[in-house]
């Protein structure tokens, strides 16, 4: 299992567009990926329920990697994540 | 001659067939033939509807920004995702038909979001309606692509954006939607592509006006239909001179407003809501001089939260950057009352409960705003201004409640612009007076011309009859801002005219002359404004004239 932690900095959360681009990029790889926020853990492949998250600006979310490519995932989501939110 | 009264999108003339549209609403309970069947025309249908948005995408990446095509991507997105996929699927399982396990899927998650505490996913929920409407669209083999053959005004109670784009635009000459707010992203796509438009309309169409030539006056938010031909011949004329004077305009966008003698006063904007910014800066403000927050409480069933009000500041400020941006605290009662706020009846609502008298009983509202709009400080070049002032006393009230708002960011560790500038509206005959020592306690003073003038002259501006007895330039009224300019500039405190007044044509001078610092009018009216201030020499303005 691979994970990492991240502060959102993007004024605007995790609205449509950056949930769309974690999509794209987390159904890419066999691996189970979950997304947590505070209590909430929603799977990361889902783009409705990543939105129901309402994460903002300042919060903190964790992507959970489970699967044969995780190692890959982990290290790829975490780029793109960084890029976009 | 019939009107259609709706409220204006984007303003300017159109004249042409009307071409009313009609997209599919809700979906009756339906069941399919066999599940297998079902599955089958749901998945042709959302592949073909992907692909369709694709070549949407692509080409509305030409035309828009990226972001407003990023939209459509999102659409995509949504259409593809596993949720969605689940919710058609377990709609499948029921036996129903495809369209209506469609129609289950979107409404379950368009539920879903209009739930959520957050405004800007609220308003996903009708994307993915549309979406939903899109594949049902397909599988019951509706023809959603509009072809346009000659120029023409549409007519429906709302469009799906993805359908306006993909119009042939060059023939949209107006667009009228019957059952849209001004606020819907629609109308925002709309006044993106200033196409003359109006919205909200209250009158139910007669689709007998289908393919009738009609008139649409956007600056009067209008639509005429079965005219006389001397009304055509009137907006012909109208049109034309509206389209000359709107490009001759074009020369003062970048230009500061200046007068024949060399004289310079800042151009504001006033505006109602967070959507407008964009209008405000196409049209050349130099700030935002007025934004009525009440728009927020008025487009909302309940008292809006902290993070809702913080959102829309944070929008405005943001955009407007280094630029001023004043907001008005909470100004309700009198003619805009909202439900929630359950406010009595009253025999004299204009001398009535309101504005900063409501703050001083419900401090939790006001506090819950103040703390809103200290957040959104942060963000940009913010002040605010509190309405209504009639004492020091409130005044006094007013920076007691500013500070109890710092304090309480400070405790939850949230920044703020600790020298936030606080002024207040000068818009009462008591403010007026006192304004000498109302200058030495407030940071700067908005003259609100509207409310100053029903309140010096005693005349109701909601009673209609006493129209005849009102004049908006009386010496009454032009003293009590002479007197409040002076005041002002001994204290050295900036002095700005927000109202109606602000842009009358026939005071432009004498505002100039008198040292006003700023004018805050509609977007629609400030490049006019420039140009007229670019004909007047305050040399030639004598003050006595209009005041004596």
């Amino acid at each position: 299992m691979k994970n990492f932690k991240y502060i959102i900095k993007d004024p605007e959360g995790i609205h449509a567009r950056p949930a769309t681009t974690i999509v794209q990029a987390t159904k890419k790889f066999t691996s189970k990926i979950q997304l947590k926020k505070d209590g909430d853990t929603v799977d990361a492949k889902r783009m409705f329920g990543i939105m129901s998250l309402g994460a903002k600006k300042g919060e903190e979310i964790e992507f959970i990697f489970d699967g044969e490519d995780e190692e890959n995932a982990c290290e790829k989501v975490k780029a793109i994540v960084e890029e976009n939110l | 001659m019939i009107t259609y009264q709706g409220i204006r999108i984007f303003d300017g003339i159109a004249i042409g067939k009307i071409k009313y549209l009609k997209f599919s609403g809700e979906i009756e309970k339906s069941f399919g033939k066999g599940k297998t069947f079902e599955s089958d025309r749901f998945k042709k249908a959302q592949s073909s509807a992907i692909l369709d948005m694709k070549k949407v995408y692509e080409n509305a990446k030409k035309e828009l920004s990226s972001k407003d095509a990023d939209i459509i991507n999102a659409h995509i997105a949504m259409l593809e995702d596993l949720d969605f996929l689940d919710l058609v699927q377990e709609g499948l399982d029921n036996n129903y038909s495809a369209e209506y396990a469609t129609f289950c899927a979107g409404k379950n998650l368009s539920d879903m979001l209009s739930q959520m505490d957050d405004e800007y996913m609220k308003a996903r929920a009708s994307d993915v309606m549309e979406i939903s409407m899109k594949v049902i669209d397909i599988l019951q083999n509706n023809n959603t692509d509009v072809e346009l053959t000659e120029p023409c005004i549409l007519v429906a109670d709302d469009i799906p954006s993805s359908v306006l784009l993909k119009m042939d635009r060059k023939y949209v000459r107006g667009i009228v939607l019957l059952k849209t707010s001004t606020n819907s992203h629609i109308s925002i796509l709309v006044r993106t592509m200033e196409i003359p438009s109006i919205a909200s309309v209250s009158k139910t169409f007669n689709p007998a006006d289908d393919g009738a030539v009609a008139i649409l006056d956007g600056n009067k938010g209008k639509l005429l239909v079965r005219y006389e031909t001397n009304t055509l011949l009137k907006y012909f004329e109208k049109q034309k001179k509206y389209e000359d004077t709107k490009k001759d305009l074009q020369k003062y966008l970048n230009k500061k407003a200046k007068t024949i003698d060399g004289k310079t006063i800042e151009i504001g904007a006033n505006i109602s809501s967070a959507n407008e910014v964009e209008s405000a800066k196409k049209n050349g403000a130099e700030g935002i001089g007025l934004f009525r927050s009440e728009f927020i409480y008025l487009s909302s069933n309940n008292f809006p939260t902290e993070d809702e009000q913080f959102a829309q500041y944070k929008t405005v400020v943001e955009a407007m950057g280094e630029k001023e941006t004043v907001i008005r605290t909470l100004d309700i009662g009198a003619d805009k009352k909202i439900g929630y706020f359950n406010l009595p009846e009253e025999n004299n609502p204009a001398l009535g409960y309101r504005s900063i008298r409501i703050c001083q009983d419900r401090t939790d509202i006001f506090l819950t705003q103040l703390q809103a709009l200290y957040r959104a400080s942060a963000f940009g070049n913010l002040s605010i201004m509190i309405p209504m002032i009639i004492s020091e006393k409130e005044i006094d009230f007013a920076h007691n409640m500013c500070e109890m708002a710092m304090k309480n960011l400070d405790l939850r560790g949230i920044k703020y612009n600790k020298n936030m500038r606080v002024g207040i509206m000068i818009e009462t005959p008591s403010a007026a007076i006192l304004s000498d020592r109302f200058a030495k306690k407030v940071d700067f003073f908005s003259i609100g011309t509207n409310d100053l003038s029903q309140y010096t002259l005693a005349i109701d501006r909601q009673n209609q009859m006493l129209n005849k007895f009102f004049d908006p330039r009386a010496k009454s009224i032009l003293r009590f801002i002479k007197l409040t300019v002076e005041n002002a500039h001994e204290e050295g405190i900036h002095v700005a005219i927000c109202g109606e007044l602000a842009r009358d044509p026939k005071l432009t001078g004498f505002f100039i002359k008198l040292g006003v610092d700023e004018l805050s009018v509609s977007s629609p009216y400030i490049l006019q404004l420039k140009s007229n201030i670019s004909k007047v020499d305050t040399d030639k303005i004598n003050i006595d004239d209009y005041i004596n």
